[in-house]
Protein backbone atom coordinates (compact mmCIF):
# COMPACT_ATOMS: atom_id res chain seq x y z
CA UNK A 1 0.00 0.00 0.00
CA UNK A 2 2.78 2.40 1.34
CA UNK A 3 5.21 1.59 -1.47
CA UNK A 4 2.00 2.38 -4.35
CA UNK A 5 1.75 5.62 -2.94
CA UNK A 6 5.05 6.51 -2.58
CA UNK A 7 5.88 5.36 -6.20
CA UNK A 8 2.90 7.02 -7.66
CA UNK A 9 3.46 9.86 -6.01
CA UNK A 10 6.67 10.07 -6.87
CA UNK A 11 5.87 9.51 -10.51
CA UNK A 12 3.51 12.18 -10.84
CA UNK A 13 5.58 14.65 -9.28
CA UNK A 14 7.96 13.40 -11.62
CA UNK A 15 6.01 14.04 -14.76
CA UNK A 16 4.60 17.46 -13.95
CA UNK A 17 8.41 18.66 -13.31
CA UNK A 18 8.85 17.24 -16.60
CA UNK A 19 6.92 18.62 -17.92
CA UNK A 20 7.21 22.13 -16.43
CA UNK A 21 11.26 22.36 -16.87
CA UNK A 22 10.58 21.36 -20.82
CA UNK A 23 7.51 23.92 -21.28
CA UNK A 24 9.82 26.64 -20.01
CA UNK A 25 11.88 28.29 -22.55
CA UNK A 26 15.47 28.81 -21.59
CA UNK A 27 17.28 26.48 -19.34
CA UNK A 28 20.56 26.27 -17.65
CA UNK A 29 22.19 23.51 -18.35
CA UNK A 30 25.44 20.92 -17.47
CA UNK A 31 26.24 18.09 -19.88
CA UNK A 32 29.43 16.70 -18.72
CA UNK A 33 31.24 13.09 -19.46
CA UNK A 34 33.42 11.01 -17.05
CA UNK A 35 34.98 8.72 -19.54
CA UNK A 36 37.58 5.69 -18.14
CA UNK A 37 39.42 2.96 -18.96
CA UNK A 38 40.39 0.96 -15.95
CA UNK A 39 43.00 -2.64 -16.25
CA UNK A 40 43.47 -4.19 -13.42
CA UNK A 41 45.53 -7.42 -12.54
CA UNK A 42 44.78 -9.82 -9.91
CA UNK A 43 46.90 -12.93 -7.63
CA UNK A 44 43.90 -14.93 -7.85
CA UNK A 45 41.05 -13.86 -9.64
CA UNK A 46 37.20 -16.06 -10.36
CA UNK A 47 34.92 -14.83 -13.62
CA UNK A 48 33.89 -11.39 -11.70
CA UNK A 49 36.96 -10.17 -11.05
CA UNK A 50 38.28 -11.25 -14.80
CA UNK A 51 35.22 -9.39 -16.28
CA UNK A 52 36.86 -6.59 -14.56
CA UNK A 53 40.26 -7.02 -16.25
CA UNK A 54 40.07 -4.11 -18.66
CA UNK A 55 37.10 -2.16 -18.28
CA UNK A 56 36.58 0.75 -20.59
CA UNK A 57 33.09 2.94 -19.25
CA UNK A 58 31.75 6.64 -19.68
CA UNK A 59 29.03 8.37 -17.35
CA UNK A 60 26.79 10.90 -18.91
CA UNK A 61 25.53 13.12 -16.70
CA UNK A 62 23.20 15.65 -17.77
CA UNK A 63 21.20 18.64 -15.03
CA UNK A 64 18.87 21.85 -16.09
CA UNK A 65 17.25 24.56 -14.32
CA UNK A 66 15.12 26.70 -14.61
CA UNK A 67 13.44 29.33 -12.35
CA UNK A 68 12.77 27.51 -9.03
CA UNK A 69 12.67 23.31 -11.14
CA UNK A 70 15.43 21.19 -11.83
CA UNK A 71 16.14 18.34 -13.76
CA UNK A 72 19.11 15.92 -12.87
CA UNK A 73 19.70 12.89 -14.68
CA UNK A 74 23.41 10.19 -14.80
CA UNK A 75 23.80 7.05 -17.31
CA UNK A 76 26.62 5.05 -16.87
CA UNK A 77 27.42 3.01 -20.11
CA UNK A 78 30.37 0.19 -19.80
CA UNK A 79 31.71 -2.88 -21.11
CA UNK A 80 29.82 -4.77 -18.40
CA UNK A 81 26.52 -2.75 -17.86
CA UNK A 82 24.71 0.35 -19.05
CA UNK A 83 22.33 1.48 -15.83
CA UNK A 84 20.29 4.90 -15.26
CA UNK A 85 21.77 5.72 -12.31
CA UNK A 86 20.03 8.72 -11.36
CA UNK A 87 16.55 10.47 -12.63
CA UNK A 88 15.30 13.29 -10.75
CA UNK A 89 13.38 16.25 -10.82
CA UNK A 90 13.46 18.88 -8.44
CA UNK A 91 11.75 21.82 -7.09
CA UNK A 92 13.25 24.48 -4.64
CA UNK A 93 10.77 25.63 -2.09
CA UNK A 94 12.53 27.65 -0.37
CA UNK A 95 16.37 29.25 -1.09
CA UNK A 96 18.21 26.39 0.54
CA UNK A 97 15.75 23.74 0.07
CA UNK A 98 15.00 21.20 -2.44
CA UNK A 99 12.58 18.39 -3.10
CA UNK A 100 13.64 16.05 -5.30
CA UNK A 101 11.69 13.15 -6.96
CA UNK A 102 12.63 10.12 -8.90
CA UNK A 103 15.32 7.70 -8.80
CA UNK A 104 18.64 9.39 -6.46
CA UNK A 105 21.94 8.45 -4.25
CA UNK A 106 20.96 7.02 -0.95
CA UNK A 107 22.34 9.92 1.36
CA UNK A 108 23.52 7.09 4.07
CA UNK A 109 26.98 6.82 2.64
CA UNK A 110 28.66 10.24 2.09
CA UNK A 111 31.26 9.00 -0.41
CA UNK A 112 28.42 7.42 -2.14
CA UNK A 113 27.03 10.64 -2.67
CA UNK A 114 30.24 12.85 -3.22
CA UNK A 115 31.15 10.58 -5.75
CA UNK A 116 29.74 7.94 -7.42
CA UNK A 117 30.56 7.17 -10.62
CA UNK A 118 32.50 10.09 -11.90
CA UNK A 119 35.52 8.26 -11.43
CA UNK A 120 37.82 10.96 -12.07
CA UNK A 121 35.92 13.54 -9.42
CA UNK A 122 37.62 10.85 -6.37
CA UNK A 123 41.45 10.85 -5.42
CA UNK A 124 41.52 7.18 -5.20
CA UNK A 125 41.31 4.54 -7.71
CA UNK A 126 38.64 2.55 -6.03
CA UNK A 127 35.62 2.80 -3.99
CA UNK A 128 35.63 1.49 -0.05
CA UNK A 129 34.18 -1.70 -0.34
CA UNK A 130 31.19 -0.71 2.32
CA UNK A 131 30.23 2.10 -0.33
CA UNK A 132 30.50 -0.35 -3.51
CA UNK A 133 27.65 -0.56 -5.87
CA UNK A 134 24.87 -3.19 -5.43
CA UNK A 135 25.95 -5.18 -8.21
CA UNK A 136 29.22 -5.35 -6.91
CA UNK A 137 28.48 -6.74 -3.66
CA UNK A 138 28.30 -3.50 -1.76
CA UNK A 139 26.23 -4.04 1.24
CA UNK A 140 24.12 -1.02 1.44
CA UNK A 141 21.16 0.77 -0.82
CA UNK A 142 23.25 2.91 -3.52
CA UNK A 143 20.12 4.04 -5.06
CA UNK A 144 16.48 4.62 -3.73
CA UNK A 145 13.52 5.89 -5.59
CA UNK A 146 10.91 8.01 -4.44
CA UNK A 147 11.79 11.30 -2.78
CA UNK A 148 14.79 13.50 -1.47
CA UNK A 149 14.60 16.55 0.95
CA UNK A 150 17.51 19.16 0.78
CA UNK A 151 18.35 21.62 3.13
CA UNK A 152 20.93 23.73 4.26
CA UNK A 153 21.10 26.60 6.38
CA UNK A 154 23.59 28.90 7.55
CA UNK A 155 24.43 29.99 11.36
CA UNK A 156 27.25 32.34 11.55
CA UNK A 157 30.43 30.96 10.00
CA UNK A 158 29.24 27.52 9.90
CA UNK A 159 26.63 26.03 7.63
CA UNK A 160 24.16 22.91 8.58
CA UNK A 161 23.02 20.61 5.97
CA UNK A 162 21.12 17.73 5.66
CA UNK A 163 19.33 15.01 3.27
CA UNK A 164 16.22 12.98 4.16
CA UNK A 165 15.34 10.37 2.19
CA UNK A 166 11.90 7.83 1.68
CA UNK A 167 11.57 5.88 -1.09
CA UNK A 168 11.47 2.15 -2.52
CA UNK A 169 15.11 0.20 -2.17
CA UNK A 170 16.57 -2.66 -3.31
CA UNK A 171 15.70 -6.45 -3.13
CA UNK A 172 17.72 -9.00 -3.03
CA UNK A 173 18.50 -11.77 -5.91
CA UNK A 174 22.55 -12.85 -5.45
CA UNK A 175 23.83 -9.01 -4.52
CA UNK A 176 20.93 -6.34 -4.31
CA UNK A 177 18.94 -4.97 -6.94
CA UNK A 178 18.08 -1.48 -6.62
CA UNK A 179 14.92 -0.39 -8.47
CA UNK A 180 14.79 -0.07 -12.01
CA UNK A 181 12.66 2.53 -13.29
CA UNK A 182 11.52 0.91 -15.96
CA UNK A 183 10.38 -2.37 -14.40
CA UNK A 184 7.59 -1.76 -12.37
CA UNK A 185 7.19 -4.68 -11.10
CA UNK A 186 10.16 -5.12 -8.73
CA UNK A 187 9.44 -6.12 -5.48
CA UNK A 188 11.59 -3.23 -3.77
CA UNK A 189 9.83 -2.21 -0.29
CA UNK A 190 10.52 0.96 1.86
CA UNK A 191 13.96 2.42 2.36
CA UNK A 192 14.21 5.92 4.45
CA UNK A 193 17.52 7.59 5.15
CA UNK A 194 18.15 10.79 6.86
CA UNK A 195 21.70 12.26 6.71
CA UNK A 196 22.61 15.73 8.75
CA UNK A 197 26.35 17.23 8.33
CA UNK A 198 28.20 20.26 9.67
CA UNK A 199 30.68 22.61 8.01
CA UNK A 200 32.59 24.70 10.55
CA UNK A 201 33.41 27.68 7.40
CA UNK A 202 30.76 28.19 4.96
CA UNK A 203 32.10 26.88 1.82
CA UNK A 204 34.96 25.33 3.38
CA UNK A 205 34.98 21.15 2.01
CA UNK A 206 35.32 20.79 5.89
CA UNK A 207 32.38 18.35 6.81
CA UNK A 208 31.49 16.13 9.63
CA UNK A 209 28.11 14.21 10.32
CA UNK A 210 26.26 11.14 10.43
CA UNK A 211 23.45 9.47 9.22
CA UNK A 212 20.74 6.59 9.82
CA UNK A 213 19.03 4.90 7.39
CA UNK A 214 16.40 1.80 6.91
CA UNK A 215 15.62 -0.50 4.43
CA UNK A 216 13.72 -3.72 3.64
CA UNK A 217 14.92 -6.16 1.36
CA UNK A 218 12.74 -8.91 0.00
CA UNK A 219 15.06 -11.65 -1.14
CA UNK A 220 13.80 -12.88 -4.08
CA UNK A 221 13.88 -16.58 -3.69
CA UNK A 222 14.01 -17.80 0.18
CA UNK A 223 17.44 -18.75 1.22
CA UNK A 224 19.54 -20.06 4.13
CA UNK A 225 21.08 -17.55 6.41
CA UNK A 226 25.10 -19.23 6.27
CA UNK A 227 25.31 -18.22 9.83
CA UNK A 228 21.98 -19.01 11.68
CA UNK A 229 21.54 -22.31 9.06
CA UNK A 230 17.52 -21.00 9.03
CA UNK A 231 15.73 -20.56 6.32
CA UNK A 232 15.15 -16.66 4.92
CA UNK A 233 12.96 -14.17 3.09
CA UNK A 234 13.80 -10.94 4.18
CA UNK A 235 16.17 -8.62 5.73
CA UNK A 236 15.49 -5.45 7.84
CA UNK A 237 18.68 -3.16 8.04
CA UNK A 238 18.91 -0.03 10.06
CA UNK A 239 22.57 1.30 9.65
CA UNK A 240 23.87 3.95 11.75
CA UNK A 241 26.79 6.23 10.15
CA UNK A 242 29.29 8.90 11.01
CA UNK A 243 31.72 10.31 8.43
CA UNK A 244 34.10 13.43 8.14
CA UNK A 245 35.84 15.01 5.42
CA UNK A 246 39.11 17.26 6.27
CA UNK A 247 41.20 19.14 4.35
CA UNK A 248 43.91 21.10 5.21
CA UNK A 249 46.30 22.77 2.50
CA UNK A 250 48.02 19.75 0.79
CA UNK A 251 46.40 16.65 3.35
CA UNK A 252 43.06 15.35 2.97
CA UNK A 253 41.38 12.64 5.41
CA UNK A 254 38.13 11.10 5.02
CA UNK A 255 36.62 8.14 6.80
CA UNK A 256 32.91 6.78 7.77
CA UNK A 257 31.94 4.01 10.46
CA UNK A 258 28.99 1.96 9.75
CA UNK A 259 27.25 -0.36 12.77
CA UNK A 260 24.81 -2.37 10.85
CA UNK A 261 21.65 -3.91 12.78
CA UNK A 262 20.71 -6.47 10.34
CA UNK A 263 17.28 -8.47 11.61
CA UNK A 264 17.71 -11.45 8.84
CA UNK A 265 14.09 -13.07 9.03
CA UNK A 266 12.05 -15.97 7.81
CA UNK A 267 8.35 -16.99 8.16
CA UNK A 268 8.98 -18.40 11.59
CA UNK A 269 12.17 -16.29 12.96
CA UNK A 270 14.44 -13.57 13.05
CA UNK A 271 17.80 -13.50 13.84
CA UNK A 272 19.48 -10.08 14.53
CA UNK A 273 23.30 -9.25 13.83
CA UNK A 274 25.04 -5.97 14.56
CA UNK A 275 28.35 -5.25 12.57
CA UNK A 276 30.89 -2.66 12.17
CA UNK A 277 32.55 -1.45 9.44
CA UNK A 278 35.00 1.19 8.69
CA UNK A 279 37.26 2.63 6.54
CA UNK A 280 39.74 5.99 6.34
CA UNK A 281 41.38 7.14 3.27
CA UNK A 282 44.80 9.90 3.66
CA UNK A 283 45.46 12.19 0.67
CA UNK A 284 48.54 14.00 0.69
CA UNK A 285 49.37 16.41 -3.02
CA UNK A 286 53.62 16.28 -3.41
CA UNK A 287 55.03 19.12 -4.53
CA UNK A 288 54.11 22.85 -5.43
CA UNK A 289 52.00 22.37 -8.24
CA UNK A 290 50.07 20.17 -6.37
CA UNK A 291 49.23 17.25 -9.62
CA UNK A 292 50.43 14.34 -7.90
CA UNK A 293 48.63 12.86 -4.89
CA UNK A 294 49.37 9.91 -2.45
CA UNK A 295 46.95 8.31 -0.66
CA UNK A 296 46.14 4.88 1.10
CA UNK A 297 43.02 3.35 2.56
CA UNK A 298 42.41 1.32 5.23
CA UNK A 299 38.81 -0.72 5.50
CA UNK A 300 37.86 -3.50 8.13
CA UNK A 301 34.49 -4.75 8.67
CA UNK A 302 36.06 -7.53 11.81
CA UNK A 303 32.87 -9.76 12.16
CA UNK A 304 31.62 -9.67 8.64
CA UNK A 305 31.55 -13.83 9.15
CA UNK A 306 29.05 -13.78 11.96
CA UNK A 307 26.87 -11.31 10.27
CA UNK A 308 24.17 -13.24 8.33
CA UNK A 309 22.72 -10.55 5.82
CA UNK A 310 27.10 -9.47 5.15
CA UNK A 311 27.21 -14.02 4.60
CA UNK A 312 24.99 -13.32 1.33
CA UNK A 313 27.65 -10.99 -0.19
CA UNK A 314 30.56 -13.62 -0.92
CA UNK A 315 32.11 -10.81 -3.26
CA UNK A 316 31.60 -8.69 0.17
CA UNK A 317 34.97 -7.64 1.04
CA UNK A 318 35.18 -7.43 5.00
CA UNK A 319 39.56 -6.44 5.23
CA UNK A 320 40.57 -4.48 2.10
CA UNK A 321 44.08 -2.21 1.99
CA UNK A 322 44.98 -0.50 -1.16
CA UNK A 323 47.55 2.46 -1.85
CA UNK A 324 47.91 4.60 -4.73
CA UNK A 325 48.94 7.54 -6.31
CA UNK A 326 47.21 10.13 -8.46
CA UNK A 327 48.77 12.41 -11.12
CA UNK A 328 46.54 15.22 -12.68
CA UNK A 329 48.15 15.54 -16.33
CA UNK A 330 46.03 18.32 -17.25
CA UNK A 331 43.64 20.34 -15.53
CA UNK A 332 40.33 17.73 -16.41
CA UNK A 333 42.51 14.77 -17.07
CA UNK A 334 44.26 12.04 -14.11
CA UNK A 335 46.00 8.75 -13.90
CA UNK A 336 45.75 6.71 -11.57
CA UNK A 337 47.62 3.85 -9.73
CA UNK A 338 47.00 1.44 -6.87
CA UNK A 339 48.12 -1.51 -5.11
CA UNK A 340 45.78 -3.33 -3.15
CA UNK A 341 44.90 -6.27 -0.91
CA UNK A 342 41.62 -7.62 -0.59
CA UNK A 343 39.99 -10.70 1.73
CA UNK A 344 36.60 -11.88 0.72
CA UNK A 345 33.71 -13.00 2.61
CA UNK A 346 33.79 -15.88 0.68
CA UNK A 347 37.58 -16.88 1.78
CA UNK A 348 39.63 -15.38 -1.77
CA UNK A 349 42.32 -13.43 -0.88
CA UNK A 350 44.39 -11.72 -3.55
CA UNK A 351 46.85 -8.94 -3.90
CA UNK A 352 46.26 -6.18 -7.19
CA UNK A 353 47.33 -3.77 -9.10
CA UNK A 354 45.48 -1.09 -11.23
CA UNK A 355 46.03 1.73 -13.30
CA UNK A 356 42.97 4.16 -14.85
CA UNK A 357 43.06 6.78 -17.11
CA UNK A 358 40.10 9.11 -16.23
CA UNK A 359 39.32 12.58 -17.50
CA UNK A 360 36.01 14.83 -17.60
CA UNK A 361 34.47 16.66 -20.35
CA UNK A 362 34.10 19.06 -21.91
CA UNK A 363 37.72 20.56 -21.59
CA UNK B 1 73.98 79.79 -0.12
CA UNK B 2 73.98 77.08 -3.01
CA UNK B 3 74.96 74.22 -0.58
CA UNK B 4 72.02 75.45 1.22
CA UNK B 5 69.45 75.20 -1.51
CA UNK B 6 70.65 71.40 -2.96
CA UNK B 7 69.85 69.58 0.03
CA UNK B 8 65.86 71.69 -0.32
CA UNK B 9 66.21 70.52 -3.92
CA UNK B 10 66.98 66.69 -3.09
CA UNK B 11 64.28 66.63 -0.20
CA UNK B 12 61.47 68.25 -3.18
CA UNK B 13 62.96 65.76 -5.25
CA UNK B 14 62.36 63.05 -3.31
CA UNK B 15 58.71 63.86 -2.45
CA UNK B 16 57.98 64.56 -5.68
CA UNK B 17 59.68 61.07 -6.74
CA UNK B 18 57.71 59.68 -3.54
CA UNK B 19 54.12 61.23 -4.99
CA UNK B 20 54.47 59.98 -8.18
CA UNK B 21 54.63 56.28 -6.83
CA UNK B 22 52.30 56.48 -4.69
CA UNK B 23 49.90 58.23 -7.95
CA UNK B 24 51.06 55.07 -10.23
CA UNK B 25 50.34 52.61 -7.35
CA UNK B 26 46.99 54.25 -6.35
CA UNK B 27 45.87 54.30 -9.89
CA UNK B 28 47.39 50.39 -10.36
CA UNK B 29 45.61 49.49 -7.64
CA UNK B 30 42.23 50.88 -9.17
CA UNK B 31 43.24 48.91 -11.65
CA UNK B 32 42.89 45.98 -9.83
CA UNK B 33 40.00 46.80 -7.64
CA UNK B 34 37.40 44.37 -8.01
CA UNK B 35 33.56 45.06 -7.36
CA UNK B 36 30.64 43.39 -7.39
CA UNK B 37 27.59 44.53 -9.14
CA UNK B 38 23.87 44.19 -9.71
CA UNK B 39 21.49 45.71 -11.52
CA UNK B 40 20.48 49.18 -11.17
CA UNK B 41 16.80 48.37 -10.37
CA UNK B 42 18.14 45.56 -8.12
CA UNK B 43 17.26 46.01 -4.69
CA UNK B 44 20.30 44.61 -3.10
CA UNK B 45 21.95 47.36 -1.16
CA UNK B 46 25.48 45.66 -0.09
CA UNK B 47 27.30 43.00 0.27
CA UNK B 48 30.38 41.76 1.57
CA UNK B 49 33.62 40.03 0.82
CA UNK B 50 32.45 37.12 3.12
CA UNK B 51 29.11 37.02 1.65
CA UNK B 52 30.39 36.74 -2.26
CA UNK B 53 32.65 34.19 -1.34
CA UNK B 54 30.28 31.68 0.11
CA UNK B 55 27.63 32.54 -2.24
CA UNK B 56 30.48 31.86 -5.48
CA UNK B 57 31.45 28.49 -3.22
CA UNK B 58 27.12 27.27 -3.07
CA UNK B 59 26.15 28.29 -0.70
CA UNK B 60 22.79 29.98 -0.09
CA UNK B 61 22.67 33.91 0.54
CA UNK B 62 19.43 35.55 0.85
CA UNK B 63 20.43 39.60 1.31
CA UNK B 64 17.12 42.25 1.55
CA UNK B 65 15.03 39.04 1.16
CA UNK B 66 16.77 38.14 -2.60
CA UNK B 67 18.35 35.05 -2.92
CA UNK B 68 21.38 35.81 -4.64
CA UNK B 69 22.67 34.24 -7.96
CA UNK B 70 25.93 34.69 -8.35
CA UNK B 71 27.33 34.73 -12.41
CA UNK B 72 30.86 34.02 -13.00
CA UNK B 73 32.38 36.94 -15.48
CA UNK B 74 34.81 35.37 -17.73
CA UNK B 75 34.74 38.51 -20.22
CA UNK B 76 37.90 40.30 -18.01
CA UNK B 77 40.92 37.84 -17.39
CA UNK B 78 42.46 40.04 -15.14
CA UNK B 79 39.16 40.34 -13.30
CA UNK B 80 38.69 36.52 -12.88
CA UNK B 81 42.52 36.27 -11.70
CA UNK B 82 42.09 39.09 -9.43
CA UNK B 83 38.48 37.82 -7.90
CA UNK B 84 39.94 34.02 -7.69
CA UNK B 85 42.83 35.17 -5.70
CA UNK B 86 41.89 37.76 -3.52
CA UNK B 87 38.39 36.62 -2.89
CA UNK B 88 37.60 32.53 -3.38
CA UNK B 89 41.49 32.28 -2.37
CA UNK B 90 42.11 29.38 -4.54
CA UNK B 91 43.34 28.72 -8.20
CA UNK B 92 40.97 28.65 -11.22
CA UNK B 93 41.49 24.85 -11.56
CA UNK B 94 40.99 24.25 -7.90
CA UNK B 95 37.60 26.54 -8.08
CA UNK B 96 36.08 24.80 -11.49
CA UNK B 97 36.69 21.31 -10.18
CA UNK B 98 34.70 22.57 -7.16
CA UNK B 99 32.23 23.64 -9.01
CA UNK B 100 32.47 20.22 -10.90
CA UNK B 101 31.68 18.30 -7.82
CA UNK B 102 29.01 20.52 -7.32
CA UNK B 103 27.31 20.40 -10.47
CA UNK B 104 27.67 16.46 -9.83
CA UNK B 105 26.28 16.42 -6.79
CA UNK B 106 23.15 18.24 -7.78
CA UNK B 107 23.88 21.53 -6.92
CA UNK B 108 23.40 24.62 -8.92
CA UNK B 109 26.61 26.24 -10.04
CA UNK B 110 27.37 29.98 -11.14
CA UNK B 111 26.66 30.60 -15.08
CA UNK B 112 29.59 31.39 -16.66
CA UNK B 113 29.51 34.51 -19.18
CA UNK B 114 32.30 35.44 -21.98
CA UNK B 115 30.61 37.90 -23.55
CA UNK B 116 30.43 41.23 -21.84
CA UNK B 117 26.69 42.46 -23.65
CA UNK B 118 25.26 38.91 -22.64
CA UNK B 119 26.36 39.14 -18.88
CA UNK B 120 24.95 42.56 -18.71
CA UNK B 121 21.72 41.46 -20.44
CA UNK B 122 21.34 38.80 -17.67
CA UNK B 123 22.15 41.71 -15.01
CA UNK B 124 19.63 43.51 -16.07
CA UNK B 125 16.71 40.32 -16.82
CA UNK B 126 17.18 38.99 -12.81
CA UNK B 127 17.46 41.42 -10.01
CA UNK B 128 18.83 38.11 -7.98
CA UNK B 129 21.96 38.52 -10.06
CA UNK B 130 25.43 39.44 -9.11
CA UNK B 131 28.50 39.72 -10.36
CA UNK B 132 32.45 40.93 -10.32
CA UNK B 133 34.34 43.27 -12.24
CA UNK B 134 36.86 45.70 -12.58
CA UNK B 135 36.06 48.90 -10.65
CA UNK B 136 37.04 50.68 -13.79
CA UNK B 137 34.24 48.39 -15.97
CA UNK B 138 32.38 49.07 -13.36
CA UNK B 139 32.29 52.93 -13.12
CA UNK B 140 31.99 53.10 -17.35
CA UNK B 141 29.24 50.54 -17.64
CA UNK B 142 25.98 51.71 -17.73
CA UNK B 143 22.56 50.32 -15.83
CA UNK B 144 24.57 48.29 -12.91
CA UNK B 145 25.12 49.50 -9.55
CA UNK B 146 28.25 48.72 -7.36
CA UNK B 147 26.71 46.52 -3.95
CA UNK B 148 30.40 45.46 -2.81
CA UNK B 149 34.01 46.87 -2.82
CA UNK B 150 36.42 43.51 -2.22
Amino acid sequence: MLRNFIVSSAAFCALTLLFAVFALPVAAADLLLFPSITSTHQSKEDAELAAKKFLPAVDIFYATEFSQTRFLTEFLKSSRENELERFQFGWRILPGKSLWAGRFHNPLSFWNTQMHHGDYLQTSLSRPTVANYEDESGPLPAHISGFLLESSRTAGDSEINYMAGLGIGPSFNVTLQPLDLLDPTHPGKIAASFRLGYHPEVGNPNQFGAAIGYARIPLSNALTDPVSNLLIDEVRQTVFSTFLNVEQNKFHLIGELFVFDDHVSGAANTTRYTTLSAYLQPEYKLGESGTTTIYGRVETTPRAAQDGYLSLLPEFSPHQQVAGFRFDITPKQAIKVEAGRTSRQDGLEFNSISAQWSMVLPL
Amino acid sequence: MEHGITPVKNIFAILLAACVLLATSMVHADEQRIVIVASAESGIKAISAQEVRRAYLGATIVLDGVELKPLLNQTDKLAGEVFLQKVLFMSAEAYERQLLARAFRGGSSPKAYQNLAALLAALQSDNATITFMLYGTAMTTPGIRIIGNL
